[in-house]
């Protein structure tokens, strides 16, 4: 009997490896689709699926007065922007970058410079993933690539797609460990590369002389030199020549329920 | 040893609900507990793929998109072995 458990466990255990072998994706995207009605019905209920109309009515109030408030500072952003171009013109130096608009839509693979972004609902995230991932509900439906990059609201970059299925894509946060990013420290802009240390913060060393303070943005030199994260706290260590900077999302990435996709022209 | 089979699907079921929910923590201690008090409990291997499945197995994670399975595998032999040596 155990002999027969143990020659059947043997076959399971080489049949999984063989099928895993060819096709790596098979067992993923079987779990991911079985799992993703469940993800789903706990993001609705997590949104408002099951409370009354009236505090939904109220909820909704509240955001379109939101949505008003910023439309107005989007407004003063654009304004701002067009006198950036206009700057740069008089300078001679023509800016490459237009704003890129939101969109839920489905949207096909376009020649512009700039895509559209494309809003995705989280519907895992760690810390309890374990794997310092985000699964997002779109995937090849949404034309969803591993050159899609992840960003939350106000343009700051969290992360890329590592794993597409038919309608739901695993991230990978740059804040995971042992992931490396080329960024921009500070108003003085200067060069380091950040290494992810896990729970939503990354690591850069930099020379002691650096002024770099607490409150800093951080840029990403390798991706358009988008927002990446503010500097939390700089550890110096009188014996060594350099110090390190503590920085993170200014999103709490264990908390997010939306996030914003884009294709990036490599 | 407990043979309840309603017992054994309840912690399937346990189980699994902890995997959707990504407790990955949650998940594995009731699979070892389980696994300690019920006969051949493969639930812990298959616990440990379908949670790789779920959030690693990503081609450029290499080995560490295959860790649950491997430490699933590992802790089944474990406590299979230690069970064995424990009930002599």
């Amino acid at each position: 009997m155990k002999q027969n458990i143990a020659f059947a466990a043997t076959v399971v255990v080489i049949l999984i490896v063989v099928i895993q072998v060819i096709s790596p994706r098979f067992f993923p995207g079987i779990f991911v689709a079985i799992a993703r009605p469940f993800w789903r019905t706990e993001f609705s209920i997590r949104s408002g699926g099951l409370l009354s109309a009236e505090t939904l009515e109220n909820e909704k109030e509240e955001l379109v007065r939101s949505i008003s408030e910023m439309q107005v500072k989007l407004s003063a952003t654009k304004a701002l922007e067009s006198e950036n171009a206009e700057l740069r013109a008089l300078l001679g130096r023509e800016s490459s970058q237009t704003f890129a608009g939101t969109s839920t839509a489905k949207s096909k693979n376009s020649a512009r410079a700039v895509r559209p972004m494309i809003l995705a609902a989280v519907l895992s995230r760690p810390p309890a993933s374990g794997y310092d991932q985000l699964i997002m509900d779109i995937g090849r439906d949404y034309d969803i690539s591993t050159s899609t990059l992840v960003y939350v609201q106000g343009n700051v970059l969290i992360g890329r797609v590592v794993d597409v299925f038919k309608s739901t894509s695993k991230v990978r946060l740059f804040t995971s460990p042992g992931e490396t990013v080329s960024i921009l420290v500070g108003a003085a802009h200067i060069a380091a590369t950040a290494t992810g240390r896990g729970g939503g913060t990354y690591e850069a060393q930099v020379s002691r002389e650096a002024s770099v303070m607490e409150g800093d943005f951080v840029l990403d030199e390798s991706y358009d030199n988008k927002p990446i994260g503010i500097v939390s706290s700089i550890l110096l260590d009188p014996t060594q020549p350099f110090k390190t900077v503590i920085f993170a999302p200014p999103v709490n990435v264990y908390q997010l329920r939306w996030v914003l996709a884009q294709q990036h022209n490599d | 040893m407990i043979k309840n089979i309603p017992l054994r699907i309840g912690a399937d079921i346990l189980i699994l609900i902890c995997l959707l929910q990504s407790w990955w923590l949650a998940a594995f201690a009731v699979a070892i507990i389980s696994a300690w008090f019920f006969p051949y409990f493969i639930e812990l291997v298959a616990a440990g793929i379908i949670f790789d499945a779920l959030y690693g197995m990503v081609p450029d994670m290499g080995v560490w998109g295959y860790i649950s399975t491997i430490e699933a595998v590992v802790v089944f032999g474990l406590v299979a072995g230690i069970r064995s040596m424990v009930r002599k």
